[in-house]
């Protein structure tokens, strides 16, 4: 990646991976463009990722809402409450499509089925942050 | 009150008198010195104390040592130095001799090194310095004489040996120099002698001495003039300066109070003028009074010894600490002003020790005559001239009898009363050394029990004497004993008979400390009253057992009770306890308590010693880091002795101590921060402190740490602080012993740390070390950028506010031109859309999808294609409403979905392509019913939506429809045949191990069955006799079973008997059975018959990868025996049975094809018989004088009569009494018939089919089946079948087959 040391580094976008699988995270890791992105934390449960999603304030957010510790959508809300500007992205089984939809209208603004390729989150991604910009 | 005393010191007479043992702390490389040979020693002025050794310069702050100190040092050149002396000059610096670096200066303040100026020839080996009283700096070199410094450390001159020169000094190899009170400069040398320079001159004068070449290595002068020269080989010369007299102190072996050894390191006396030598045998204190030598060396199995022998220097830093540098051991130092406790314990090197560590019983009968009671017997200790005797255990009925002394009293005017434990009362008489026993026997006078524990005398002359059994009051006029013990129920007896402490109060009750509470007996009333620990009183006994008492000469009204948990004060007038715990639980065990002469009591423990105060209820704890060599002391082992002297008797022997003796260390410590740390990094800050200059530190040094050190040493461990950031914490911390601080993400700012500390007994530094501190703020928090920033905040909105005027009135005016344009555009596209319609026209008409619009209201409009009408079904959708037209296909959970999901679509917030994958209609299932209501067909269709946009607003969807219903199926086919080949490939393992022709057998008997089966199944519904016919089944089933079972195919065994049980089932049903309920067992055997298909056909591709194909007839080397043999051994197995098969007049060959299988079915069922009902298990067989291996025997022969199979087991045969109940029980018969039956005919019962004579059916044997199938299929084949048996010996079955021609 060529990038100019500095300057674009800092306005890079945050984004907080929130995914209780460790090779869901790879995957979302490996998707993200370096230059553009900024990865300011990793939580494996909801109750951690609130707390690094209060602590870093990212602007994107991908959230499994299958984890443990705390309902998804409930955290989906509070991350909403906390900053309404957030991007989430909620990542569930392709069968939980009305929890999806309802997440949506709870505020996320992208749904993503497992199982999905580095490709399928790079795409969405890289759209949310035309809109972060 | 003697408590109004001051603490006062004894020194001299009594110190020196007591050091017999003095408890020795060591510090080595292990705890970080740099080297383990000290060659010299200096406490500097802030405190620290500096160690030279032979691999460099160590400075020591009571807790870790740094080398060179070495945030300041690290350039110095004595990283690696053998240091040699080290000596203060006039300015507070040290002056430092190494063998080949020189002389090095160090300002220990600024830690900073200077070079004094020197010649080049000033890098030998230096031997010593001396600071002059006049300023001057001398130099000792071993080979370059004498270098001589000023005060600011520049070279004046030196002093060399000239041989024709009797006024130079008398060698170059100078070892010792020394200024005595008058100024005279002494000069002693390696090689010859001794010479001096007197105040004033400038010659120097060589001094004769008795010994020629003198080898000279210390010189001091003691109180009364007199020098004392230290030698290598000849111990201590004093010399008189004034008139030549000589004398020596030299080793003498004879005489352990003489010099330790010849070879002298170093004299030092210390600030009680006492002189200390150090030697390469030991450490010697002379004691002048005495003119002697008090002796201390390296005893290995005492670790309170002196670590080493070889002692190199002596130093007494400011607390009165002598330290030790030894040669290889590192540091050895003790305090002798807080070296209170001596310890007396067995040290087989030592002429006058105990004779064992663990001390019981403790008597003074005259002062200055102790009786120590031990577990290896007593001994007499006359302390004034320390000469013990020891008296231990002898057979014989004068000797003593028992070796454990718990208790000693006096007994007349020379005997003495022993309590042993074990051995009763021994009677010590003194002068002529003999014993006279008391101890228990039956009488009634007798002592009670022969534990002793103590004893009390009585002013008639009686004694109360204590024990494990019971309160005992012997008269020695009648050599009786009365006896008290506990009575069960009674409350006024003895609380328990278990007696640890006796004492007499001022009112005359005896009080017993006991296992169980604490008795006071009164005499006069015979009666006891007792006192127990209650739970919830917190007035009440702490524990109830009881271990010590007391009472104190001014507190007639006050009982002190020490017991296992707690210390108990209890009121006599009122009979309440006050209660005493301490914090540190180690120490709430009493085991024992004395009064010393200053009014506090002193308890024994199972940690040390307690000091505690009656008037202020406050404990003072005494441990091993004190000096007390005992860790646990002994139940009642103190004793104070006439001269004041506290001795309490331990595990470890017995620890003595005057209690006046103890101090406080009063010395005001000095507090240093020894070390300051930005993250891993150390700052070197002395120079800052030394100046008060401020340490600047940038806004990234997130994380700081101090280190700091109250410079005491007596007790470091002890020693407390305090210390506070000023600009961060208000108020002081206390940090407890704990000596670092640290911080992290301070703002910007001054700080000023500062730090107190005090000495291990609370006495605190008069003030605060401090180090100031500047935190550089980050950029913003600057004023100065902040004032900026807000200056340009505000030139920024002004700017900003006018641009954007400027801005809209631009806007306005392209607005209007582009108006002009559109209106043109609009002209044009109209035609084109006119085209554009009819181009749609016709791609709606003809395109397979379906397409369609739908407006914001969900509702489908005129404009679709063709295809949509045929893949929804329907005749017309325009008008629709898109969700209610779902419901007619969908489930109403999919339809809300959908719904839910349009909303989405249509909310411009939202990316739809974001939420593509959040739509439910893909490969969603739409269920068609026909015109009749009935569901006909089902379709998988996917809808796709898409937002049409006009002027940034949705106005409506283009929706696609496609048909995936193909795809569907061909999936849900591929995953059935994936399926179904993962069957096949766990069949295929099962099968690979079987023998082809086997498996080909089974196959082709299974075969045949199951169209049995099937045909049966067919009559039946015709003929309606289900339950023959359901029997008839179960038997074949059965038989198939096994025959899967004995080629272990067990997944159809399995399916195999489901199946079974619920044919069984279905016919021991009670109602009538109809059609229906054949229809789940027809499935079921549908489902076999295909499974047993799939594995034909398995069979038979595999049959192609080897020789055998199901069309070769039978080799010759079949064995169907051999199956059975297995067959025999897997349920002998099964059945804990043993069974062999003889089969040697059976010949196979002989057989038929035909009847093959027939014999095969037969004799499988007959061997499972005999294995279930037939053979008995080996130890029944053994009872009945049969071999424990039971016998199943098979031979064929051909008669005119046709084939003959005879078979035979010798097992139990046929149990006809069983077999008459089970035919009874079947109701098949009447009562009268059985009962008229001959043995031949009850054994033709067992043919009958539901009968059996074992209880059980499992799956080797059978539910009454078997014999009954047999006959049928032997009949079949046109044979017979009979019976013959003996009861409880064998069983035999003949069959005879008709003669056939083999085909």
């Amino acid at each position: 990646m060529q990038y100019q040391e500095g300057e674009k580094l800092s306005n890079r976008i945050k984004i907080l991976i929130a995914d209780d699988s460790s090779i869901i995270r790879k995957i979302i890791q490996r998707s993200i463009v370096e230059d553009t992105f900024e990865i300011v934390g990793i939580a494996a449960d909801g109750l951690k990722a609130l707390e690094l999603f209060k602590a870093e304030n990212p602007q994107i957010v991908t959230l499994d809402i299958t984890m443990p510790e705390m309902d998804g959508l409930t955290v989906l809300e509070e991350m909403i409450k906390i900053n309404p500007q957030v991007k989430v992205i909620v990542i569930s089984a392709l069968t939980d499509k009305a929890t999806g939809i309802n997440a949506i209208k709870k505020g996320a603004k992208s749904f993503i089925a497992k199982p999905f390729t580095t490709e399928d989150v790079r795409s969405k991604l890289l759209k949310l942050a035309e809109t972060v910009a | 009150m003697k408590k109004t005393l001051l603490f006062f010191i004894l020194y001299s007479t009594f110190v020196i008198g007591q050091h017999l043992n003095i408890s020795f702390d060591k510090i080595t490389t292990s705890e970080g010195l740099t080297q383990n040979t000290v060659t010299s020693i200096i406490q500097d002025q802030t405190g620290f104390m500096w160690i030279g050794t032979q691999n460099g310069l160590n400075r020591y702050d009571g807790y870790s040592f740094e080398l060179n100190a070495k945030n300041a040092l690290s350039n110095s050149p004595l990283l690696s130095n053998h240091i040699t002396c080290i000596t203060k000059d006039m300015n507070n610096n040290l002056l430092m001799g190494t063998t080949s670096n020189g002389l090095q200066v160090l300002n220990t303040q600024l830690s900073k090194f200077i070079s004094p100026s020197s010649p080049t020839a000033v890098s030998q080996n230096i031997k010593s310095i001396l600071c002059g009283s006049d300023g001057n700096i001398w130099v000792a070199t071993d080979g370059a004489g004498i270098y001589q410094y000023n005060s600011q450390y520049v070279f004046t001159k030196s002093l060399q040996f000239k041989e024709k020169d009797k006024n130079t000094i008398s060698s170059n190899r100078v070892s010792a120099l020394f200024e005595d009170k008058d100024g005279t400069i002494w000069i002693g040398t390696q090689d010859d002698g001794l010479n001096k320079i007197s105040p004033g001159s400038d010659l120097v004068q060589r001094i004769e001495l008795a010994t020629p070449n003198l080898a000279i290595t210390a010189i001091h002068q003691d109180p009364d003039g007199q020098l004392w020269i230290g030698t290598a080989l000849h111990g201590i010369i004093i010399y008189d300066s004034r008139t030549g007299l000589q004398s020596s102190y030299l080793h003498d072996p004879f005489n352990e109070n003489s010099l330790v050894q010849n070879t002298i390191h170093t004299i030092y006396q210390d600030s009680q003028n006492q002189f200390w030598i150090g030697t390469d045998g030991g450490l010697s204190l002379f004691n002048p009074d005495k003119n002697l030598f008090h002796n201390f060396t390296n005893n290995p199995s005492e670790p309170t010894s002196i670590s080493s022998n070889r002692i190199l220097t002596l130093f007494e830093d400011r607390t009165g600490i002598i330290w030790i540098g030894t040669a290889n051991n590192g540091l050895n130092h003790f305090n002798q002003s807080f070296s209170v406790f001596e310890n007396y314990y067995q040290n087989p090197t030592q002429k006058n020790s105990l004779v064992n560590d663990k001390i019981w019983g403790l008597y003074e009968s005259e002062p200055g005559q102790l009786w120590v009671g031990t577990v290896k017997g007593f001994s007499s200790w006359d302390l004034n001239k320390n000469i013990l005797k020891h008296y231990s255990a002898k057979s014989g009925a004068n000797g003593l009898n028992h070796n454990v002394i718990r208790a000693i009293t006096g007994f007349g005017k020379n005997k003495l009363l022993l309590g042993t434990d074990g051995g009763g009362i021994n009677i010590f008489n003194r002068d002529r050394g003999t014993f006279k026993h008391l101890t228990y026997n039956k009488s009634a006078t007798s002592l009670s029990d022969n534990n002793i524990r103590d004893f009390l005398k009585n002013d008639d002359g009686t004694y109360w004497v204590a024990t494990l059994g019971g309160l005992n009051l012997f008269t020695p006029a009648t050599n009786t004993f009365t006896v008290y013990k506990t009575v069960p129920g009674d409350s006024t007896s003895i609380s328990d008979n278990r007696i640890l402490d006796l004492l007499k109060d001022r009112a005359g009750n005896l009080w017993l400390a006991t296992y169980n509470g604490l008795s006071k007996f009164d005499p006069p009333k015979q009666q006891f009253t007792n006192f127990k620990n209650i739970a919830g009183n917190p007035a009440s006994l702490s524990n109830n057992l009881a271990v010590c008492l007391y009472q104190s000469e001014d507190e007639p009204d006050i009982l002190w009770v020490g017991t296992l948990y707690g210390l108990g004060k209890l009121n006599l007038k009122t009979n309440q306890f006050t209660n005493y715990f301490q914090d540190d639980k180690k120490y709430n065990v009493y085991y024992s308590i004395v009064e010393d002469n200053q009014g506090f009591l002193w308890f024994g423990t199972v940690k040390g010693l307690t000091r505690f105060n009656k008037e202020t209820g406050q404990f003072t704890n005494f441990d091993q880091s004190d000096g007390i060599r005992n860790d646990e002391f002994n139940a009642n082992s103190a004793l104070k002795l006439a001269d004041g002297r506290l001795f309490f008797g331990g595990i470890s022997g017995i620890t003595a101590f005057l209690p006046e003796n103890i101090r406080k260390n009063v010395v005001v410590p000095q507090v240093v921060i020894t070390s300051f740390t930005k993250y891993d990094q150390p700052i070197a800050i002395d120079s800052l402190i030394a100046e008060d200059a401020t340490l600047n530190l940038g806004y990234d040094d997130k994380y700081i740490s101090f280190e700091f050190a109250a410079l005491d040493f007596t007790n470091p461990g002890k020693n407390q602080y305090k210390f506070k950031l000023e600009g961060f914490d208000s108020d002081w911390i206390n940090a407890g012993n704990r000596r670092y601080a640290s911080y992290t993400n301070l703002d910007g700012g001054a700080y000023v740390f500062r730090v107190m500390g005090s000495n291990n007994d609370g006495v605190w530094s008069n003030s605060a070390t401090h180090l100031n501190i500047y935190m550089q703020p980050p950029l913003w928090a600057t004023w100065w950028f902040q004032a900026l920033s807000a200056f340009l905040i505000i030139v920024l909105s002004i700017s900003f506010y006018k641009i954007r005027i400027s801005i809209i009135k631009k806007q306005r005016e392209t607005l209007k031109e582009e108006v002009q344009v559109r209106t043109k555009e609009l002209l044009e596209t109209n035609l084109d859309l006119r085209l554009a319609q009819k181009e749609k026209d016709s791609i709606l008409h003809n395109v397979e999808e379906g397409f369609f619009l739908l407006n914001d209201q969900r509702i489908i409009q005129t404009e679709h294609s063709l295809a949509l009408l045929n893949i929804l079904q329907i005749d017309s959708v325009s008008g629709d409403n898109f969700i209610n037209l779902l419901s007619g296909y969908i489930p109403e959970a999919e339809v809300k979905l959908t719904s839910e999901y349009l909303d989405l679509v249509f909310d411009p917030e939202i990316d739809e392509e974001l939420i593509s994958e959040l739509n439910p209609l893909e490969k969603q299932e739409f269920n068609f019913e026909n015109t009749k209501g009935e569901q006909t067909t089902t379709k998988f269709l996917t809808f796709r939506f898409k937002r049409i946009v006009k002027k940034n607003k949705i106005t409506g969807l283009i929706v696609t429809v496609t048909d995936e219903t193909e795809e569907h199926i061909l999936s849900e086919k591929l995953i059935a045949t994936e399926a179904k080949s993962k069957k096949q490939i766990e069949w295929l393992m099962g099968i690979l191990h079987l023998d082809s022709k086997m498996l080909f057998e089974f196959m082709e008997t299974t075969t045949e069955e199951l169209a049995f089966v099937e045909a049966l199944l067919e009559n039946g519904a015709r003929d309606n006799d289900y339950i023959s016919i359901l029997q008839q089944i179960a038997r074949s089933l059965h038989l198939l079973k096994g025959n899967a079972n004995l080629l272990d195919l067990s997944f159809f065994a399995n399916q195999i008997h489901t199946l079974e049980s619920k044919v069984l089932e279905l016919s021991a049903k009670d109602d009538t059975i109809c059609g229906e309920d054949f229809l789940s067992v027809t499935m079921e055997l549908s489902s076999l018959k295909n499974n047993l298909g799939e594995l034909q056909e398995l069979i038979n591709r595999l049959a192609k990868f080897s020789k055998f194909d199901g069309n070769t007839p039978l080799p010759e080397n079949y064995s169907f025996l051999q199956s059975l043999d297995n067959l025999i051994n897997r349920l002998s197995g099964e059945m804990n049975k043993k069974v062999q098969l003889k089969s040697e007049t059976y010949r196979e060959e002989k057989i038929p094809p035909q009847y093959r299988l027939l014999l095969k079915n037969v004799l499988i069922q007959l061997v499972r018989n005999s294995l279930a009902h037939g053979i008995e298990r080996p130890e029944v067989r053994k009872k009945l004088n049969k071999p424990e291996t039971g016998t199943i025997a098979i031979a064929s022969k051909v008669s005119e009569n046709g084939f003959i199979i005879t078979y035979r087991d010798d097992g139990r045969g046929l149990q006809l009494a069983k077999l008459k109940v089970s035919a009874l029980e079947s109701s098949l018969w009447a009562e009268k018939e059985i009962n008229s039956w001959n043995p031949q005919q009850i054994a033709k019962v067992i043919f009958t089919p539901g009968i059996s004579s074992s209880r059980e059916s499992n799956l080797i044997s059978g539910r009454g089946v078997g014999m009954d199938l047999i006959q049928e299929e032997i009949k079949k084949h046109g044979g017979t079948i009979e019976v013959n048996f003996l009861e409880s010996e064998f069983c035999e079955f003949v069959i005879t087959l008709p003669l056939v021609h083999s085909n």
